[in-house]
């Protein structure tokens, strides 16, 4: 078989495993933690988005909070059906990327990157003031869960386990990154790599650059609102402090980690960071040790993270057959 | 072609450009020339857009541009290459071409995520324009090469394809030869003559003076900003000023 064929089938082979997961995986708190790596994955392969154009971004957890505040108070207040405020919530992210923005791409490199690090320091800080409207310091509490699928005699699904929920996170994350895929193979995606590597070049050649990074900035946020408002529904619980800098810095921490270069590169990072620090348990407080030391690991021998392993080595048995 | 009128660009006390009145022609190689720190690299920085004017304006085909972005420059077909070498560098020689080829075709940003036959058809047609560029300075041999791995001499003269991917009507080449040796320079040079031939005005900095003075059909001087003596090669090379300028006596 040619290599190209089996491309395409050992990704269907892996998309069935994961729909079967839930028939081996069945304790709750694994859902959970299969749940969680979805979004792990779909923050990271988003930031991603905005790095392509070569902008680094701070604010994701801020993006996820407000994809999350908004799904939350419109089915809580308005009463809008929980499908919508999914929608809602990423769509209220991503209007809010795009009109920050304009004036936050005029700042260049790490003068963006502190910019989106208040930009998220400020979404904090009015979800912990407004007490009214977001509950403060403690939150939403009651947050519904998704409203049931109901196809009278053949399915109803009620979101009542974590196996609905696991499903649910399953499509979710498989359509994000089917979008963000076809984004990559696209020309959108070759001008945000050649403003990355020289924006004056860019401009010289024709690219309004400034709509271009607004562009990747908007998408990207987009994708973490649609986080946000699904966490929403699974948690069930919205705090300022579920979204704060620190995870922000993990989502960062996956991306480096599984290397930026190549579109699975985060996808890698977000479930390698997310299942390692969970299996060792055991370790109680010393578990963050174990997220340092990938880290830095990956930092010390694959710079370019996780995806660069296969060439690394390929390269140093080359090295040694030629020392030999 | 290109007409400037009373251009002044201040940087606070310093007057870079100071009430400068030139224009260039439709189809000629006008080589701008000055010691360093004339303004000539500002000048066109203001010509494409990259610096806004203090005071003055620039009328391109009798309209007023004075003051707009690089990208709406581009789209008149104003596009200029950088004096230190720039380019896509990790990107092959091939994909900085095709990237360059952002204006015509137009890439839309919703057929192209949507990979529409639309868009096929315009990344068809911008490889196609791709390939005959390459060909046209002589790179397709080295079109899967990244161009971070060719040597200075490729390297300037993948700025000039970039440079002619974008669709120029005036290019504006900043020092394209500058610390190359003869052969590479004579091999550039011929491409801008060729360029030309194809119905491109081109206005170039340099201070490779052999390159300028075989290759140009006007010259315009600048020192401190302003205009010391402007006219054929042979006018140039015997004003009083321009000796001045450039052995200070």
């Amino acid at each position: 078989m040619s290599r190209k064929a089996v491309k395409p089938l050992s990704y269907s082979a892996l998309i069935i495993f994961l729909f079967l997961i839930p028939l081996f995986v069945t304790s709750p708190y694994h859902l959970h933690i299969f749940i969680m790596a979805g979004i792990g994955v779909m923050l990271a392969c988003s930031l991603r988005l905005i790095f392509n154009s070569g902008q680094f971004s701070m604010a994701h957890g801020g993006m996820m909070s407000i994809g999350a505040y908004t799904s939350a108070l419109l089915v809580m207040k308005l009463g809008l059906s929980t499908w919508a405020a999914l929608g809602v919530g990423a769509a209220a992210a991503a209007v809010l990327a795009l009109l920050v923005g304009y004036p936050l791409v005029r700042l260049k490199g790490v003068y963006f990157a502190l910019g989106t690090v208040f930009l998220e320091e400020i979404i904090k800080l009015i979800a912990q003031q407004w007490t009214d409207l977001t509950g403060g310091v403690v939150g939403l509490t009651g947050v519904p869960k998704p409203d049931p699928i109901v196809i009278p005699g053949l399915l109803n699904i009620d979101f009542t386990s974590k196996v609905d929920f696991y499903y649910f996170a399953l499509v979710l994350v498989l359509l994000a990154l089917l979008i963000l895929y076809a984004i990559e193979r696209s020309r959108i995606n070759q001008i945000f790599l050649s403003i990355k590597q020289s924006e004056s070049l860019a401009e010289s050649v024709g690219v309004n650059t400034a709509k271009f990074k607004v562009l990747a900035f908007t998408m990207g946020c987009f994708f973490a609102g649609l986080a946000g408002a699904f966490y929403s529904q699974f948690m069930t619980v919205v705090m300022p402090s579920s979204f704060g800098f620190v995870y922000t810095v993990y989502v960062i921490v996956y991306m480096v980690v599984g290397g930026e270069k190549k579109f699975y590169g985060p996808i890698i990072g977000a479930v390698i960071l997310i299942f390692l620090p969970e299996s060792v348990r055991f370790l109680k407080e010393y578990q963050p040790f174990v997220f340092a030391a990938v880290l830095m690991l990956v930092i010390f021998f694959l710079p370019e993270g996780m995806v660069s392993l296969p060439q690394r080595l390929k390269m140093f048995f080359r090295e040694r057959r030629k020392h030999a | 072609m290109l007409e400037i009128k009373g251009l002044t660009k201040r940087f606070g006390g310093l007057v870079a450009i100071d009430g400068l009145d030139m224009t260039i022609n439709q189809g000629e190689i006008v080589g701008i020339i000055g010691p360093n720190g004339a303004g000539k690299t500002t000048l066109f920085n203001l010509i494409t857009g990259f610096l806004r004017p203090t005071k003055g304006e620039i009328l391109f085909e009798k309209r007023d541009i004075t003051g707009h972005k690089p990208h709406r420059m581009a789209a008149q077909g104003i596009i200029r290459t950088f004096q230190a070498t720039n380019l896509f560098p990790d990107f092959t020689v091939q994909e900085n071409i095709v990237a360059a080829c952002h204006l015509k075709p137009k890439v839309g940003i919703w057929e192209a995520m949507l990979h529409t036959p639309g868009s096929r058809k315009k990344r068809e047609y911008a490889l196609s324009r791709a390939e005959e560029i390459l060909e046209f300075t002589g790179l397709d041999t080295r079109k899967d090469q990244p161009a971070e791995e060719l040597s200075s001499g490729w390297r300037r003269t993948l700025s000039v394809a970039i440079a002619l991917a974008a669709n120029p009507r005036l290019l504006m080449l900043d020092e394209p030869v500058t610390t190359l040796d003869p052969e590479r320079v004579a091999f550039i040079m011929n491409l801008v003559s060729r360029v030309r031939e194809s119905g491109v005005t081109v206005a170039v900095i340099e201070h490779n003076m052999k390159a300028i003075m075989d290759y140009c059909d006007r010259i315009v001087v600048l020192a401190f900003g302003k205009k010391i003596a402007e006219g054929s090669t042979e006018e140039v090379r015997q004003n009083k000023d321009v000796i001045a300028a450039y052995l200070g006596v």
